[in-house]
């Protein structure tokens, strides 16, 4: 076990852990801590270049967060934010560090880990990724026929298909137009598509509306041994081959391999200048700043894929040297532990009110609930205590006419994250873009009013008492549900680089104060092992089960 | 043939193109005189640009001896402001602010205005309202063929007059001088004649894409379209150009004539559904060439050297403007390919555009170093002569024939490979 996980106290230990069970008991509801100080926002409100994070209607008072403060001093919150940017082997149980914040590094930093320049091979791997996006968008890429590419498809799972994706949905209004890169050439932008369901329904619908002459198939995968994605590619590849009976030719021109496994790589064909490489360092769920962002770059050229780079690394700046107090990504992870672990709030809802960040929930779904789902400590012991608690969302709006009711009148306390960006749409356009600018304003008008009414209930809408004793129970709103609210000047590859991190950095920080790894994934392990053994049942017709996948085994083998 | 003539009118000539060059020297040749004012700093310098059109080069010199052409700095027209009978202004290739100040300049004069250019349909009428006189005529080019400009200038085969006011051109100098060298003149109003101009380039640029779209299936149902196109000549409802299959148009006035039919058409709201599609064939069809390659050599083409024949957009013409060499050195060079081109024509206007980049390299004869070609690419062919078939064979240089250049006889003859543009094989 290394030295610096047995300095790292159990999390319950720390004096500070019964101080805060102790004061927890102590908070009262947010009309109160209102009453109390009807200045919060002067204690619990940072800005951060364009990023803003009120956090002032959160279940805490001035005394909660130098608690929260001091409990992170205590459990060595700046030390092992130092170790995770500097290449210690953070990640205990795989006996590897976790260097996400190195790939956004700027060319010409300086990171040496075990006496390797993890800089040099970071940019060497991004112009590696530049020169295929260039050949790619250009028009120079071509397919089996000699026609340009047209689409790509990105194929993968998890960390190689939520980063991504979600990213070029946010980040489609940077779609580079047309433009010539030099004579004869034009630069255009990409179709990119995803598929990672392991059942091909998406590649079936999909592969209708593509041309294989001009369709690349980028098989995303960090150990290239997912079975979810191996099986869609050799889908994608029948489907080729079906057009263009020459193997050999179909996986030089129209398969891209990124892997930190290349013997695996080779293995399955992938032409040696199409493969790109990662490295074990780099998480799944950690990795689109990585050549897995190759879908991102291509669909938003690599001009935007450098600014979301940028983005990133100047909130790790931030968190890496902003005293606790200011620091969005260190108060977002204690408040979400304040949340999980003393006030007993297991759920958290991300409601971004921007319909660009659709697949935003889905992807921090996998970042924080694969990251800290966990029970067992740095030392193999198990928590005392709630981790992760369970986290979806939607667009704001859509989520109102879904579970607001729920979050309104339920019985469940959730923690919610508003994310807003203040400007959108050309104010001096004349055309439809002023009526978008209405529903833009009225959206952000939903968002606060929501936050609103969630906090402070009835007495939001006028009511003297948080909660009506009288006859009109059902128009009761309890209010009294924590949020935090993120608003952003407006949504760019910067500012998104910036929020991604910002929960990156927030995820590792409850780890922290949890004392677990964030950066191992067993929970996912078992079902990879598990069914591969039912895999090979279904086509053995083996019943060598309990009795409820038995009688299942039978129905689906007719036997 | 020449006519002489007693010039009655004082006639200037406005224009930075071929067609401005072509319109005068065919006055000229008519006997009359004309002044011309265009971008370059000379005569000398101006005419170089089209020393591909030699009948136009020649006349161009003998007025300058003769006296009959007088050459100006355009800048000069604006500063002195000259007094003429006729202003023929060629609109093309001016720019927005210049033809302004030119229009600004005539139009309070009760002198007689004739235009010429591929401007969208009802931009001539709306100049022809604000100038104060009533002789106004429009004069489209739209006689020219694969010929010379200025032969075909001297005896339009199709000679098209809009006029402000009804019969008014036969009063004119310069209308008079082309009608009365050719029978088949037609005047009209000048929105109609606006609209046909349209009409007729468009519908060319339209039957050459369909041509080279059916081009495409030829080759899979190994029928040669030069066959078929002497098939579709015998059929008059058709018409007889625009019907050869090969790397599509170029030049500058087809694209012009369907990128502003299609900024007219959707600024309207109109569907452009017909003209969109021309313009994505024509743009596809100037690199189809390359992919045979690409698939003759199973994507390896890098290091393969490379022979280009010909480069201009139509034969015997050293402009390249929307030349399918355009999108195929590119593509070649991006490959690794070695190029080579043979266009003793074009020679020049490549290396302006390339800016002698190090990978143009020119030859002198079309088989030169044909022992070390890995592949000849065919874009167009100025020689009077055919190309030599017992030449290639020595090496059996596989051609990729992006003109249909070569006859079904010249195929058989042909060892090593052959591919065309539906031509049914390769």
């Amino acid at each position: 076990m290394p030295h610096w996980i047995e300095t790292m106290n159990d999390p319950t230990l720390t004096p500070q852990w019964q101080k805060l069970i102790n004061h927890s008991n102590t908070i009262p509801d947010l009309v109160t801590l209102f009453k109390n100080n009807d200045k919060r926002t002067e204690d619990f409100l940072i800005d951060f270049e364009s990023v803003c994070f009120d956090y002032s209607k959160q279940l805490i008072d001035r005394a909660t967060k130098k608690l929260l403060i001091e409990f992170a001093e205590q459990m060595g919150l700046k030390d092992a934010i130092d170790k995770l940017v500097s290449g210690y082997k953070v990640n205990t149980t795989e006996n590897r560090p976790a260097l996400h914040t190195a790939l956004r590094l700027p060319k010409g930093a300086s990171l040496v880990v075990d006496d390797i320049d993890i800089t040099k091979q970071v940019h060497q791997s991004l112009d590696n990724m530049g020169v295929i996006v260039e050949r790619l968008t250009s028009g120079l890429w071509r397919g089996y026929s000699g026609k340009a590419i047209k689409d790509i498809v990105n194929i993968g799972v998890g960390g190689s298909d939520l980063g991504p994706l979600m990213t070029c949905m946010a980040l489609s209004e940077w779609t580079g137009e047309a433009q010539i890169i030099q004579k004869g050439l034009v630069y255009n932008s990409i179709e990119a598509h995803f598929v990672s369901n392991m059942d091909g329904t998406q590649l079936d619908k999909l592969l209708f509306t593509l041309n294989p002459e001009t369709t690349v198939f980028i098989i995303s995968s960090k150990s290239f041994t997912t079975s979810d994605t191996l099986s869609n590619a050799k889908t994608a590849l029948a489907w080729l081959s079906n057009s263009h009976n020459d193997e050999k030719s179909i996986k030089r021109n129209h398969f891209i391999g990124i892997s930190a496994n290349t013997k695996k790589m080779d293995a399955w064909g992938i032409h040696k200048a199409n493969q790109l490489t990662l490295w074990d360092w780099v998480g799944g769920r950690f990795s689109m700043w990585s050549s897995i962002g190759l879908s991102v770059a291509l669909k938003l050229g690599m001009a935007n894929f450098r600014e979301l780079l940028a983005g990133a690394h100047l909130m790790d700046e931030h968190f890496i040297h902003t005293p606790f107090a200011d620091n969005i990504p260190v108060m977002m992870g204690l408040l979400s532990v304040w949340n999980s672990s003393f006030l007993g709030i297991n759920a958290q809802a991300v409601l971004p009110y921007d319909g660009r960040l659709k697949y935003f929930p889905n992807y921090l779904t996998q970042l924080e609930m694969e990251s800290n789902g966990k029970s067992v400590n740095l030392s193999g012991q198990k928590v005392a205590f709630d981790t992760c608690p369970i986290l979806w969302g939607e667009v704001g709006s859509n989520a109102q006419h879904a579970f607001y009711q729920l979050l309104h009148q339920g019985t469940q306390n959730v923690a919610c994250d508003f994310i807003a960006f203040i400007n959108r749409y050309d104010e001096n356009r004349q055309d439809i873009d002023q009526q978008l600018l209405l529903q833009h304003k009225l959206s952000l008008a939903n968002c606060l009013a929501q936050s609103r009414v969630l906090a402070f209930g009835n007495v939001a809408l006028g009511s003297q008492e948080p909660c009506s004793t009288t006859s009109t129970t059902h128009k009761n709103y309890r209010g009294n549900q924590p949020s935090s609210t993120i608003l952003i000047d407006k949504l760019s590859p910067k500012t998104l680089g910036m929020v991604l991190a910002m929960y990156e950095h927030k995820v590792y920080v409850m780890s922290v104060m949890w004392g677990i790894n964030p950066f191992d994934q067993w929970g996912v392990e078992v079902g990879k092992v598990m069914a591969s053994q039912l895999n090979d049942a279904i086509h053995q017709h083996t019943l060598d089960y309990d009795d409820s996948t038995n009688a299942l085994l039978k129905r689906i083998c007719n036997l | 043939m020449k006519k002489t003539s007693t010039q009655t009118s004082s006639i200037c000539i406005i224009g930075n193109n071929a067609k401005a060059a072509a319109g005068a020297m065919a006055l000229t040749h008519f006997g009359l005189s004309v002044t011309f004012y265009a971008l370059s700093k000379s005569a000398n310098e101006h005419i170089k640009r089209y020393q591909f059109d030699k009948t136009l080069c020649n006349q161009w010199q003998k007025s300058l001896d003769e006296g009959s052409l007088s050459y100006q700095v355009l800048d000069n027209f604006l500063l002195t402001q000259p007094s003429f009978d006729i202003y023929w202004v060629f609109l093309d290739q001016l720019t927005d602010c210049l033809q302004e100040e030119v229009l600004k300049y005539i139009e309070p004069q009760t002198c007689d205005v004739c235009l010429s250019g591929i401007v969208q349909i009802g931009r001539i009428e709306s100049i022809s309202k604000r100038l104060n006189t009533e002789n106004v005529f429009y004069i489209p080019f739209v006689f020219l063929n694969e010929a010379s400009v200025f032969l075909a200038t001297i005896k339009p085969r199709l000679l098209l007059i809009g006029e402000k006011a009804e019969n008014t051109a036969m009063k004119n100098l310069v209308c008079k001088t082309f009608m009365d060298s050719t029978s088949n003149f037609h005047l009209h109003t000048l929105k109609t004649i606006e609209f046909t101009r349209s009409c007729m380039m468009n519908l060319m640029a339209s039957k050459l894409s369909l041509i080279n779209e059916l081009a495409r299936l030829a080759d899979h149902c190994s029928v040669d379209m030069l066959e078929v196109e002497t098939l579709l000549k015998q059929d008059d409802r058709l018409g007889v150009g625009f019907l050869k299959a090969g790397w599509g148009y170029g030049g500058s006035t087809l694209p012009k004539e369907t990128k502003i039919l299609k900024k007219h058409l959707l600024g309207l709201n109109l569907s452009a559904n017909i003209v969109d599609e021309v313009e994505y064939i024509n743009s596809d069809q100037k690199e189809l060439i390359f992919r045979k390659l690409w698939q003759y050599f199973d994507s390896h083409v890098a290091n393969k050297s490379v022979m280009i024949w010909g480069a201009g957009y139509k034969e015997g013409t050293g402009r390249t403007k929307g030349s399918a060499i355009h999108a195929v050195l590119p593509l070649l060079w991006g490959h690794n390919a070695i190029t080579t081109i043979y266009d003793p024509l074009a020679k020049n206007e490549l290396s302006e555009e390339y800016n002698s980049d190090r990978r143009l390299n020119f030859a002198n004869s079309p088989y030169e170093n044909l022992e070390h070609i890995d592949a000849i690419i065919i874009i167009n062919w100025s020689e009077e002569y055919r190309p030599d078939i017992s030449v290639i064979n020595k090496s059996q240089t596989p051609i990729f024939d992006a003109k249909n250049l070569l006859s079904k006889e010249e195929i058989q003859q042909l060892e090593g490979h052959y591919t065309g543009i539906g031509r049914g094989i390769g």
